[in-house]
């Protein structure tokens, strides 16, 4: 131990007159020397009574995140400084992340119904009377305003003729809350099933040597709605092909993920089962792996792909973590689990192995899934299809499973099954 | 002296408060702010935001929230206030105005969150999907919010149909197309702006929408509720203290770095004393231990020991961030120790 601090020295680190030096020195000697530290206290007693208050936010500052912090973090237009102020924020307030996730909730909400592109008659209707309201209501001139409102009236006119009349348009405008459809001139309810028919029976008969036929006695899978025309020609180019049309980002993913859900490989002292080699439409996912023997509480730490933290459990004993709080889709995420075992922190996967990685959905790829997935609930073939191409894996291989369930004969369904059960 | 330089930077409005010496001073003082100066402000800022009177004869719901949450503004700021007189260094306030209106407007909002926490978010919700959907609107007109289509915000001027009106007229439709739902809000919100024809008050239609979607606060929240994380008067004595002060040096290292530097290098005790000091002196962590805890060099750091706490500029400065930001980290790091030590 370094020699007793002086009176002198102790006066001095009391008053905060030390040079740098002599304060580390001083503070090195008070940490391990308790006559130094008596006589410290001696010389300046701490206070009796502390309050509790120095954790309380000042009445000019606001105990919760604003709206417009939330609606920064949902729109993610938060920097970097923002969005950590935020993480911590909402790892401890239940009742911002609640207000989060309602954000969260209306944002998928209006991704969705603009991609359905809902169709309001009403809408229109008011923006037309909305004009015809400000052209009477003596805004104009009174000649303006009457020739406009004879312009309209002789349109209002020509509209209900026009209604009447047979429907020419290539468009099925349906109500508010009924997706529409584009569909091809020719298209009607009676010959929808028609349209996406003779292009398969076509691909069967110039592509003999391809299983991913539909035989011509199966009834066929679409039978009351049609496909919209922009996934046509992704379902003739599968069936003809007869491999599916996976994204290229899953091998990246994957990087052997084998190790990790084995387990047992060097870096990896417990394995992490899922999601792990994934992309998933969850932006809220279940963290599972497996136990370490004697670990008595493991921690999860989540990663953005440039290592950031952006979630971290606390302490728990189980074997598997629900996020409380949704991560910002469309970007892969790393994770970690750190096990105590007997006192000491055991953390897995670490290097040599490779990291547990996983994407989260683009939320617009993850809506118009779940309208596809509504609107063709019946239709596993074309879903199964569909969750491929997004890289839905698990998605796909249940849809396929379902096809497989309801037509024993689907030969197109087995194969890729098959398929996707050897890249998994 | 040190106290005698921050008076300096005070907004000149305080300083008979701050310089008064007798009691009869500091008092007389007092009452002169809070009655011409705080007081004003706190109902201008009120009246504007909930359109009330103020009057303690009207006995309207709105108005008697009102008068509470200019109560409470009130007595945070008399306790603000008093501190000011204990601290040393004492907390800057150079804008009085300003500062009046923040604790204000936070006592109006947290009572609002205390009081109607499911409106509040429903609020939200509904400021978000007005904002952000193509089809709808939400503006500032004369005195109110008003929403509606985007088309329709030309017909503001036109006497809007009120919350009961829009609730009784589009019932029939909200039942038959089973709208309550929540997922099914862009619907409910079509048919009630359908219904309208002219843009509607922004509160009619959180009205209507939590009426429909059943998500109506209970009108009585426990005490207990509103402050459920603080104990105002628990003091804290001996082994009580430093077990306190071990249990949040724990979580602060929990913390990213930016939020620890916010936190501890400023963080004061009621007195205004400085909290990082009394690490050391109640052996929890040495200086040293502190310095590689917020980043520093134990040298860099030992240098600045004598200066602390730093004022949320100097924070600033040192993080390269805004003082607004320094503010919000604090805010935050302080929100996540509250609650995790809110069972000592």
């Amino acid at each position: 131990m370094a020699e007793h601090l002086l009176n002198d020295d102790i006066k001095n680190y009391i008053k905060r007159q030390m040079k740098p030096s002599d304060l580390l020195r001083a503070d090195e000697h008070l940490a391990v020397c308790d006559l130094c530290f008596q006589q410290l206290g001696d010389l300046q007693p701490i206070q009796k009574s502390f309050d509790l208050s120095i954790l309380e936010p000042s009445p000019e500052e606001s105990e919760h995140l604003s709206y417009q912090q939330l609606e920064n973090y949902v729109d993610e237009k938060s920097n970097k400084i923002e969005r950590e102020i935020a993480d911590v924020h909402l790892q401890a307030c239940a009742d911002c992340r609640s207000e989060l996730d309602g954000l969260f909730e209306m944002r998928k909400l209006i991704e969705t119904d603009t991609q359905n592109q809902v169709f309001v008659p009403l809408a229109t209707e008011t923006r037309d009377s909305n004009l015809f309201w400000k052209l009477i209501s003596g805004k104009y001139p009174w000649p303006v305003g009457f020739a406009a409102t004879g312009l309209l009236l002789v349109g209002f006119l020509f509209g209900i003729y026009w209604f009447l009349q047979p429907q020419k348009s290539n468009e099925i405008a349906s109500n508010s809350s009924t997706p529409k459809l584009t569909l091809p001139v020719n298209s009607s309810p009676e010959n929808l099933s028609a349209n996406l028919l003779p292009n398969i029976n076509k691909i069967e008969l110039t592509n003999k040597n391809i299983e991913a036929n539909l035989p011509k006695s199966t009834p066929t899978p679409f039978e009351r709605e049609t496909l919209p025309p922009a996934y046509q020609a992704e379902i003739e180019r599968v069936l003809a092909v007869g491999n599916l049309n996976i994204p290229h980002e899953i091998k990246q993913l994957k990087q052997q993920n084998g190790k990790l859900m084995g387990g047992g490989t060097e870096g990896i002292p417990f394995a992490l089962s899922t999601p792990v080699g994934k992309i998933i439409q969850s932006n809220r996912p279940r963290f599972q792996w497996q136990a370490l023997d004697g670990a008595t509480a493991y921690l999860v730490k989540v990663y953005d792909s440039n290592f950031n933290e952006v979630a971290s459990s606390s302490q728990i004993s189980g074997t598997a973590w629900q996020i409380n709080r949704p991560l910002p889709p469309g970007k892969i995420y790393l994770w970690q689990v750190t096990a105590t075992q007997n006192g000491q922190e055991i953390k897995s996967p670490v290097r040599p192995a490779p990291d547990a990685k996983f994407k989260i959905l683009e939320a617009k790829n993850t809506a118009e899934l779940n309208r596809l997935s509504r609107q063709y609930k019946n239709e596993h073939l074309f879903l199964g299809i569909m969750y491929s191409r997004a890289g839905l894996l698990d998605e796909a291989e249940r849809e396929f499973q379902k096809e497989i369930a309801k037509n024993r004969n689907s030969k197109p369904a087995r194969k890729f099954l098959q398929e996707l059960q050897k890249r998994k | 002296m040190e106290k005698d330089e921050a008076t300096n930077e005070f907004d000149t409005i305080l300083l008979p408060f701050l310089n008064s010496v007798t009691e009869k001073e500091t008092e007389t003082s007092l009452s002169g702010l809070i009655f011409q100066h705080i007081q004003p402000v706190i109902e201008k800022n009120l009246r504007i935001k909930l359109y009330v009177s103020l009057k303690p004869e009207d006995f309207s719901p709105n108005n008697q929230e009102a008068l509470e949450i200019a109560g409470e503004a009130k007595l945070k700021l008399v306790g603000e206030l008093r501190k000011l007189k204990e601290q040393t260094p004492p907390k800057i306030i150079s804008n009085l105005n300003s500062y009046v209106i923040s604790v204000t407007l936070n006592a109006y909002r947290q009572y609002l969150r205390d009081k109607y926490p499911l409106r509040q978010k429903l609020k939200s919700k509904l400021r978000y999907l007005l904002t952000h959907h193509p089809k709808f609107a939400l503006w500032e007109g004369e005195n109110k919010w008003f929403c509606g289509f985007k088309s329709n915000k030309v017909r503001e001027s036109i006497r809007p149909p009120t919350a009961e009106t829009i609730q009784s007229g589009v019932t029939d439709t909200v039942y038959q197309q089973n709208l309550r739902d929540s997922s099914r809000i862009i619907e409910l919100l079509t048919a009630v702006f359908t219904f309208a024809k002219v843009p509607i008050f922004f509160n009619d239609l959180l009205t209507v929408v939590s009426e429909f979607q059943e998500n109506k606060d209970q009108k009585d929240v426990s005490a207990e509720e509103q402050n459920l994380y603080f104990c105002q008067d628990k003091m804290l004595i001996g082994i009580e203290q430093r077990e306190y002060l071990e249990k949040i040096w724990a979580e602060i290292g929990t913390l990213p770095v930016r939020h620890r530097l916010a936190l501890l290098m400023n963080l004061r005790e009621a007195q205004g004393d400085c909290v990082i000091r009394l690490i050391p002196l109640l052996r929890i962590a040495s200086i040293r231990q502190i310095a590689e805890i917020l980043d520093f060099s134990p040298v860099e750091f030992a240098s600045i020991w004598n200066e602390l706490p730093w004022e949320d500029w100097q924070i600033a400065e040192y993080l390269g961030l805004t003082r607004q930001q320094v503010i919000n980290l604090r805010q935050s790091a302080r929100s996540r120790l509250l609650r995790q030590t809110k069972n000592f």
